[in-house]
C-alpha cells in the first residue's frame, strides 16, 4: 500500500521521508505529520518530533517500527484511551500506509460513536459540573441545552407570570473560567442610586469568578422584580389598546404608540422605575382632532390616580368612553378590502399586490395607485425606478416601483 | 369621468349610508344630484355646549377627477364665524385638506374633522382675523357672543338659502 491513497498528505521531505497534511474522517480534516522509519532502523519518536513543518500545537501520538506519528491536539484527544490498541496495530502493520488505513477506521468508529452520543470532546468534569447545577435548578426551567453543554437557556418567571429567557454560556475551560450570562432584556433607566444600591449594572449581569449558575439566576430574578410593575403596565397597553408602534415591542421598549381612531394616536413613554406615574405623552393626528384631546389631557391631569393603570388613567383623562379602540374595532372598515386608494380589488386587470410592510397596517394597494400617490407627494424621494415615501394609512416608509406600461 | 374615482365615490356613498347613525354631528352627506358623484353636500350640526349650538351649517364638496390623489375642495355655504373659515367665501383652513391630505381620508372622516374644527379653532392660522383676534387676546366671552350672533343670523331656522 502506498501513501498516495491519502490525497491530503503531501510529501514534505524525502530524507528523512516525511508526510504532512490531513486525514479526512467524517467531514473533518485532522492534521497529522508522519515520519517513515528508514528501512531497518528502529528510531524512536522522541528524536523526530522536531522534524516536519513547524507547528507548536502538534504533539507526538505514536511511534513504532514503521515510523512516527504526530498530530493536532484534536486528533490526540479523539484517540485518547485507545493508545494501547493503536500501538499494537502499528506494531503489526507492515508499513505506514497500512497503519494509516487502520487509523482512519479507528477514527471513523470513535467519531461516529461520539457524534451519536453528542458529547463531542468536552471532558466529563465539564459536563457533570453543569449537569449538577441544572439538577439543583430544576430541569423544568431549562428550555434549551446545547449538544455540547456550552449554552444553556433558562426560563425565569416573574411574579406576574411573565416568562423571561436568560442564556448562560459555559466556556470550554469551565469551571476554571466562570460562566457568562447574556443581559436580560430590561428597559433603560436613569437612577444611579438605585443601580448601585442593588448591585446591578444596566448592561446586564456580571458574573464574578466562581459565581454559580444558581447565584447568577438569583441576581437576574432580583432584576425582574424591579421591573415587574413596569412590565405590568406595558402588557396592559399591549392587551387593551391597538399598539401601532413598535411593531413587536420587546421587554426593553418603554414607548407605545396607541391608536385613538379617526387618524389620531397617542405616544406614551413610561418611566421604568415609576411606571404608574403620568408618562410623557405626545398626540399625533390632524391638528383639529388632537387639539381637544391635548386640552383634555391638561385639564384632567389632576384626575391621574397612581392606583390605576396608566392605560385606565389615559382613558379617564381623554374621556374615551368606550376605552381605547382595539385593533378589531378600529381596523379597516369593509368598504376598504381592496386597494386603499381606489377602493377596488381589480383595477386595469391588476390586483392590489403592494402591501404596507408595517405589521399592524398591511394595507394593500395597486402598484399603479400607490405610484401615482407617491409621485404626487413632494416629500417622496426617487432612486432610479423606486419611489420612497410614506404609507397613506400608517405613515411608515413604503416603497414602490414604476408600473409596467 | 374617470371610472376609478366613480367607483371609489360609490363605495364611499355606501359606507356613509351605513354609518349614518354613528356620527351625530353630521346630519347629511350625499351627492347633490344622483348622477353626479363628484359634487356633494353636507350639513354639520353645531354641538350642544358650543356657541354654534342650534346651527345647521351646509358644506359644498367638489371632488377632483384625480381624487383621492388630490384632496376634495370643501367650503362652507352657510355663513359662519370661525377663525379658520373665510367669512365671505367659506374657504376652510385645515391641514388635512392641504399638506396633510392622504387617500386614507374619506369625505366622511374629513367632515368629522371639520366638525371638530368648529369647537377647536386654530387662531394661529386665521382666515377670519376678527374672530381670531378675539381669541388671541383671550376674550372668550366676546368671541362666543360674536359666534352666537352669526349662528342665529345665518344658521338657525329655515335659512337654507345661501
Ligand atoms: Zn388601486
Ligand atoms: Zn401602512
Amino acid at each position: 500500500m502506498a501513501m498516495h491513497q491519502f490525497p491530503l498528505l503531501v510529501q514534505w521531505s524525502s530524507v528523512p521521508e516525511i508526510y504532512h497534511g490531513f486525514l479526512s474522517v467524517m467531514d473533518r480534516e485532522l492534521e497529522v505529520c508522519i515520519e517513515m522509519a528508514s528501512t531497518g532502523t528502529g528510531r524512536t519518536g522522541q528524536t523526530l518530533t522536531k522534524a516536519g513543518p513547524r507547528n507548536t500545537s502538534r504533539s507526538s501520538i505514536l511511534s513504532g517500527r514503521v515510523g512516527f506519528l504526530s498530530g493536532s491536539e484534536e486528533l490526540k484527544e479523539i484517540l485518547s484511551g485507545q493508545e494501547t490498541q493503536l500501538q499494537q496495530k502499528m506494531d503489526e502493520a507492515k508499513d505506514m500506509a497500512s497503519f494509516l488505513v487502520e487509523l482512519v477506521d479507528t477514527l471513523e468508529v470513535t467519531m461516529s460513536n461520539r457524534s451519536a452520543k453528542g458529547d463531542k470532546e468536552k471532558p466529563l468534569r465539564y459536563c457533570t459540573h453543569i449537569m449538577e447545577q441544572l439538577d439543583a435548578l430544576g430541569w423544568d426551567r431549562v428550555t434549551l441545552v446545547d449538544q455540547d453543554f456550552s449554552r444553556v437557556q433558562i426560563e425565569l418567571c416573574d411574579a406576574s407570570q411573565r416568562k423571561h429567557l436568560i442564556t448562560a454560556r459555559f466556556p470550554p475551560a469551565y469551571p476554571t473560567i466562570p460562566l457568562t450570562i447574556a443581559p436580560l432584556e430590561i428597559p433603560e433607566y436613569e437612577d444611579d442610586q438605585l443601580a448601585s444600591q442593588r448591585g446591578l449594572n444596566v448592561g446586564g449581569l456580571s458574573s464574578k469568578q466562581g459565581l454559580a449558575l444558581e447565584a447568577a439566576i438569583r441576581q437576574a430574578e432580583g432584576q425582574l422584580e424591579i421591573f415587574r410593575e413596569f412590565w405590568d403596565v406595558m402588557q396592559d397597553f399591549d392587551e387593551r389598546t391597538w399598539v401601532i408602534d413598535p411593531e413587536k415591542p420587546t421587554r426593553a421598549d418603554k414607548m407605545r404608540r396607541c391608536a385613538l381612531g379617526n387618524h389620531c394616536s397617542i405616544q406614551v413613554i413610561v418611566q421604568p422605575l415609576s411606571p404608574r406615574s403620568m408618562p410623557d405623552t405626545k398626540l399625533f393626528g390632524p391638528t383639529a382632532s388632537i387639539a381637544p384631546m391635548r386640552t383634555k389631557l391638561y385639564q384632567n391631569a389632576g384626575l391621574w390616580d397612581i392606583k390605576k393603570l396608566p392605560r385606565e388613567n389615559l382613558e379617564v383623562l381623554l374621556e374615551l368612553e368606550g376605552g381605547f379602540p382595539s385593533p378589531i374595532s378600529t381596523n379597516k372598515d369593509d368598504i376598504n378590502v381592496g386597494c386603499g386608494i381606489c377602493y377596488s380589488f381589480r383595477f386595469e386587470g391588476q390586483v392590489p399586490d403592494q402591501l404596507c410592510s408595517h405589521a399592524k397596517c398591511q394595507q394593500p394597494f395597486h402598484r399603479v395607485c400607490l405610484y401615482e400617490w407617491l409621485r404626487s407627494v413632494p416629500t417622496t424621494r426617487q432612486s432610479f425606478h423606486t419611489l420612497f415615501g410614506s404609507c397613506p394609512y400608517c405613515g411608515e416608509t413604503i416603497t414602490t416601483s414604476a408600473p409596467k406600461t | 369621468m374617470s371610472s376609478a374615482v366613480h367607483r371609489r365615490m360609490l363605495k364611499e356613498y355606501m359606507a356613509v349610508q351605513k354609518n349614518a347613525a354613528t356620527r351625530p354631528h353630521l346630519e347629511l352627506l350625499e351627492p347633490i344630484q344622483e348622477d353626479d358623484l363628484l359634487h356633494w353636500q353636507a350639513i354639520l350640526l353645531g354641538t350642544a355646549d358650543s356657541a354654534y349650538e342650534g346651527g345647521r351649517f351646509k358644506l359644498d364638496i367638489v371632488i377632483p377627477t384625480n381624487y383621492p390623489i388630490q384632496s376634495p375642495t370643501i367650503r362652507f355655504v352657510t355663513k359662519i364665524c370661525h377663525p379658520n373659515v373665510h367669512f365671505k367665501t367659506g374657504e376652510i383652513c385645515l391641514d388635512i385638506l392641504k399638506s396633510e391630505w392622504t387617500p386614507a381620508w374619506t369625505l366622511e372622516s374629513v367632515c368629522v374633522a371639520i366638525s371638530s374644527l368648529l369647537t377647536n379653532p386654530e387662531p394661529s392660522s386665521p382666515l377670519n382675523c376678527d374672530a381670531a383676534n378675539l381669541l388671541r387676546c383671550g376674550d372668550t366671552a366676546g368671541y362666543n357672543s360674536l359666534v352666537k350672533m352669526y349662528t342665529a343670523l345665518y344658521a338657525i331656522g329655515d335659512s337654507d338659502e345661501e
